[in-house]
């Protein structure tokens, strides 16, 4: 081996290095999946696949049934592309902790899962503005391939810096035996039967019994006595009552909180009044990141229907008792919460053609159908409701007959999306311990909410001022 | 190289057990200067920046400290975690003394009995965790039923903003067995017959109690105040778990404010500032605590 002659090994260092400049000036050039491929097959036309191979790290947490589900989706992505070796990091527990020590040593992973500190981090410049890269995809900017709302949920500042994994939304559950004991009928999955307010507090009144056979309401009503309770709401889904009531959470032109406005006010003091004065909801506080719901109150009947995510279908499908699906109740009009985590790119990855060739593979319709099935994700695509799309995921071992309106309407069209907002992790937070004073009574939702609000957009501002 | 090379060098005996004293101890001086001392003193300088973990830190001068003497919730968190320190620390150290005490006594089982004393110790805090907040459920929860069955109305214990702070001194009693292990061996290591002269003396249980127990147990009891100080105003995982700071920053503790400003809110450069503040608050009682120890603190060789 002579100093002037270029080794094999040299040759495909820097085949691979060129490679990736390539695909750098590539994504500058807005059009990064063509040109990477293109330059793999002038220079490396000797070289063993395995030579030329980029390995991108994953990172994400989930259920071990999940990271089950990635991992198999993961080979199958890198039987389809040779040239990519895709290590995962499953990280179940502390994953914002995990990911932002990694971001302060320089050192995240190229693809990875973030949850609610989206914005705070996009424009931090944790994570590579991929708006061009998504605008251009042949797939992806097809007007029938996203639900309308992705793009206001995927942005910040107009601008793409990850992609929804997921959408789910909020729905009840029913104990089938205990609205029959009742004689109630069941709540429907069609937005346009919804339960109106009456209707629900009368059916609710009449679930919640205590010791006695007293309803609420009743002259003898011992509420500290409560057999069977009508509905259990986490707080947290207090918005879905106030989008209901025709009010909003943050404002879309303004980006403040608008909390304070009549629509959001009463909704809210209805909400607290569940369980305050109407007491038909159970007050017990279930903390779900510690494993704990009602969804045992549900199967055994101490709580005949619970408002939750759709992904507890996953795990009340397996539990042993007769249950139903429905849409939740409305104050005015029907309404859900619809949200989810999402996947983006680091902003500082050796490989970004590479990474978005994979982010491009976790948002393709096969992929996101595999958990669906499962009944832990909703669709986020609607290709995923045209006929052939419902099979690709319906699985009539979890899913019950009447689910498909749910995804299909209630979701789509009754779906709302709260805005992306730098610094609403901070003023979320304030919200979140000061409401706490509504939900026990100590303050109207009307106090409470006309002194807090202009705090929460004050705090919003000193967030914004950092950025 | 091993000690023959060393010998072969011509060290005195001194210079020689000095050398091997440092090898023995460099796994831990090591672990300390790495690991403790060098992230405390890039600390130092974290607290004088403004750091997001992303971009690089920034320096903004002592503005982390002034910025704290407007910030309620630095007040707020501080007042949470003194008076969780006020109940707990004294609660433990009452408690843990007494079953110890009880303990110490020759029955049958007793073995058993400490066994069973210890264990809550020796679950993991999470566990911990999930056990009581099954317990102070409102509406399904062990204790309410309790009350309920006595004729009280049910509690909301973790979503109250008054009651959730108790619920977790009262949770923090649970694990007192590692305190109670420390009394008992103080307890085992009496000697017996300063009892016997006592009892030949005609003094009665309270009066050895009181005049042997309690005098010789000074050292372990103000080594527990120390420890159970420190460690009361570090605290932090059960309200990370169970309540998350609330209702209403009820029980937002100081570590767990300083935390949710490094990890949630960006604000490495002020939960640095956070930390040290800390430090000094725990070092000035520790000093405090300390000094008032000679005049209650017996030593025995020392009189």
């Amino acid at each position: 081996m002579t100093a002037n002659r270029v080794s094999r090994r040299d040759f495909l260092r820097l085949a691979g290095i060129s490679g990736a400049v390539v695909a750098t000036v590539g994504l500058a050039a807005c059009a990064p999946a063509t040109v990477a491929p293109a330059a793999t097959e002038q220079e490396g036309a000797a070289a063993a696949p395995a030579a030329t191979q980029v390995t991108l790290r994953k990172m994400a947490w989930g259920s071990p049934l999940e990271k089950e589900n990635i991992e198999s989706g993961l080979a199958t992505f890198m039987a389809e592309n040779p040239d990519i070796k895709v290590e995962y990091i499953h990280v179940p527990e502390r994953y914002p902790e995990k990911l932002q020590t990694m971001l302060a040593a320089g050192d995240a992973p190229d693809v990875y899962k973030v949850g609610n500190y989206y914005p705070d981090i996009a424009v931090k410049g944790a994570l590579l503005n991929i708006t061009d890269q998504v605008t251009t995809d042949a797939t992806m900017s097809d007007p029938d391939f996203f639900f309308p709302f992705e793009e206001k949920r995927s942005t910040v500042d107009g601008k793409w810096y990850a992609i929804g994994s997921t959408f789910q939304w909020r729905m009840l559950f029913y104990n089938t035996a205990a609205l029959a004991d009742a004689g109630i009928e069941p709540p429907s999955t069609d937005p346009a039967a919804t339960w109106d307010w009456d209707t629900f507090l009368t059916n609710t009144t009449a679930l919640t019994t205590d010791g006695k056979g007293n309803h609420p309401g009743d002259a003898g009503f011992d509420v500290q006595d409560v057999q069977q309770w009508g509905y259990f709401v986490p707080d947290y889904h207090y918005d879905n009552f106030v989008f209901s009531n025709g009010g909003k959470v943050i404002d879309e032109t303004t980006l403040q909180y608008v909390l304070d406005q009549p629509e959001a006010v009463n909704a809210i003091q209805a909400f607290a009044d569940l369980r305050l004065k109407n007491q038909v909801a159970a007050q017990g506080a279930m903390l779900q990141d510690m494993g704990m719901n009602a969804w045992q109150m549900l199967a055994t009947g101490r709580i005949a229907i619970i408002q939750d995510g759709n992904w507890a279908l996953q795990d009340i499908a397996k539990m042993d008792f007769d249950f139903g699906v429905g849409v939740q109740p409305m104050i005015k009009d029907p309404a859900t919460v619809a949200a989810s985590s999402w996947t983006g790119i680091y902003a500082d990855t050796q490989y970004p053609e590479q990474s978005w060739r994979l982010l491009h593979y976790l948002n393709m319709d096969e992929y996101q159908a595999h958990l669906v099935r499962l009944g832990l994700w909703g669709v986020s695509h609607q290709t995923l409701l045209t006929p052939e799309g419902v099979k690709k995921w319906w699985n009539p071992d979890v899913h019950p007959e009447n689910w498909l309106p749910l995804e299909a309407d209630y979701k789509l069209n009754y779906g709302h999306v709260v805005p992306n907002v730098v610094g609403v992790l901070k003023a979320g937070e304030m919200l979140t311990q000061e409401l706490s004073q509504v939900w026990t009574g100590e303050m109207t939702a009307e106090a409470l909410l006309t002194d807090l609000v202009p705090r929460l957009n004050k705090t919003l501002e000193e967030e914004q001022a950092k950025v | 190289m091993s000690l023959h090379s060393l010998r072969n060098r011509h060290l005195s005996l001194v210079q020689r057990e000095e050398i091997a004293g440092w090898l023995f101890i460099l796994p831990a001086v090591l672990g300390i200067v790495l690991w403790v001392a060098g992230p405390m003193i890039y600390s130092i300088w974290l607290s004088m920046t403004d750091w997001d973990l992303i971009r690089p830190p920034r320096f903004v001068g002592f503005s982390n400290f002034t910025h704290m003497i407007q910030d309620d919730l630095f007040y707020k968190s501080l007042w949470v975690t003194i008076y969780y320190t006020a109940f707990h620390v004294p609660l433990t150290l009452i408690l843990a003394f007494l079953v110890a005490l009880l303990l110490n006594t020759r029955t049958r089982g007793i073995a058993l009995f400490r066994t069973f004393y210890y264990l809550p110790s020796l679950v993991p805090a999470v566990a911990n965790a999930v056990l009581w907040v099954w317990i102070f459920n409102s509406e399904f929860g062990l204790l309410n039923m309790l009350l309920r069955s006595l004729g009280f109305d049910k509690v909301l214990w973790l979503q109250n903003p008054n009651t959730a702070l108790p619920a977790l001194i009262l949770m923090s009693l649970w694990t007192m067995g590692s305190v109670m292990i420390i009394y008992l061996a103080g307890l085992n290591g009496i000697p017996g017959q300063l009892y016997e002269a006592a009892e030949i003396d005609g003094a009665g249980s309270m009066r050895r109690f009181w005049n042997i127990t309690i005098p010789l147990m000074t050292p372990v009891i103000f080594f527990n105040l120390i420890l159970q100080i420190i460690g009361s105003f570090q605290v932090f995982t059960a309200s990370y778990l169970m309540t998350a700071g609330g209702p209403n920053y009820a029980t937002t503790f100081y570590v767990l404010y300083l935390f949710n400003n490094a990890f949630s809110w960006f604000n490495m450069g002020y939960a640095s500032a956070l930390a040290w503040v800390l430090f000094f608050i725990i070092l000035a009682l520790s000093l405090v605590v300390f000094r008032s120890g000679s005049s209650w603190v017996y030593y025995e060789e020392g009189s």
